[in-house]
């Protein structure tokens, strides 16, 4: 190997390296072509590739950029969704749940607090559908109203659990288990916004 | 083989296109070339106004093989140019219409010019 093709090889770590994987081999092949062409103009060679890298090797940076951002982001939607969908199913659940469970079961056994932890548990549940159909249609203050339902819901259950337990372990696991889910993941997603357009031409 | 990542958009969409992205789809349109002979035909054709380096010419063949305009046809050696392995593409029938919308976008800049007597005047 040349002293100048190492040099050329030196200036191609300016690329991203999925780039320089994939086309490397190809533009080393293609400087030594054009060396071999050039001959004497040694100078202006080197000037040439050097204005070649310093204008293409940031675009291409920028494109990986966006590509990565962009694929983050769709990684992001779905996961968005799923957990939009088991809020729906899960809040469905909850509010069928908290229904059969208090008013029918539990009114004979405690009364009012059966009646009123029942109602209060449906509400909330009804809230973290309420909150997830808000997700899925992308509204604003979606995820602020996904927030206050799931604190709602692990405050319902886990008080009810605490005072006098009548929901089944089932539904307080899951009116406590996935409203924290449901908030880890919102604080981890928190802040990130949507990619925008990607240039396809040129 | 098409590219599966091609979208489906109207090749009038894909234009205008940078100078380097048309002469070198112009340089796909008589047939398969390698990475050195569209850099070679691109030059011959232009003279000094469009160089093109290692950066531009890949830079550009990877975003229109992501666009679906040019594929890989595998690899060879030229026999023109020793034993050495080359990487050969070709223009896609979709390419071909975006070059061909390019083409006729800028014959109608040419004929407005043209009419305002910008170009195709005798020197006086």
């Amino acid at each position: 190997m040349s002293a100048a093709e190492r040099a050329y090889r030196l200036l191609l770590r300016a690329y991203p390296a999925g780039f320089r994987a994939a086309y490397g081999r190809e533009m080393v092949q293609l400087f030594n072509d054009r060396r071999r062409d050039a001959s004497a103009a040694s100078a202006r060679f080197w000037a040439a590739m050097l204005a070649d890298v310093a204008r293409s090797a940031p675009r291409m940076r920028l494109e990986q950029w966006r590509a990565q951002w962009s694929d983050n982001f769709h990684v992001e939607e779905r996961t968005m969704k799923t957990m939009a969908i088991l809020a729906i199913l899960i809040g469905t659940l909850e509010v069928v749940s908290s229904a059969a469970e208090a008013w029918v079961g539990g009114l004979v056994l405690h009364g009012g607090y059966s009646l009123a932890a029942g109602t209060v548990a449906a509400a909330a549940g009804g809230l973290l559908v309420a909150s997830a159909i808000a997700m899925l249609r992308g509204a604003k203050g979606a995820v602020s109203l996904a927030q206050g339902s799931a604190i709602a819901c692990i405050a319902v259950f886990a008080l009810v659990a605490a005072l006098h337990p009548i929901f089944s372990i089932l539904s307080t696991m899951l009116g406590i288990g996935f409203p924290i889910a449901l908030l880890l993941y919102l604080r981890v997603t928190q802040g990130r916004g949507p990619s925008g357009q990607i240039a396809t031409q040129g | 083989m098409a590219n599966p990542r091609a979208p489906h958009a109207a090749a009038e969409t894909h234009v205008p296109l940078t100078a380097a992205t048309f002469q070198i789809l112009l340089a796909l349109v008589d047939g398969e070339r390698h990475g050195y002979a569209i850099m070679k035909e691109v030059g011959q054709r232009t003279g000094s106004d469009l160089r093109l380096g290692p950066g531009t010419l890949y830079g550009s063949l990877k975003r229109l093989l992501e666009g679906g305009l040019v594929e890989e046809v595998g690899e060879r050696a030229d026999p023109e140019m020793g034993n050495e392995r080359r990487r050969y593409y070709r223009i896609t029938r979709f390419g071909l219409g975006v070059a061909r919308a390019e083409a006729t976008r800028m014959d109608a800049v040419v004929r407005v010019a043209r009419k305002k007597k910008l170009i195709g005047l005798k020197p006086a």
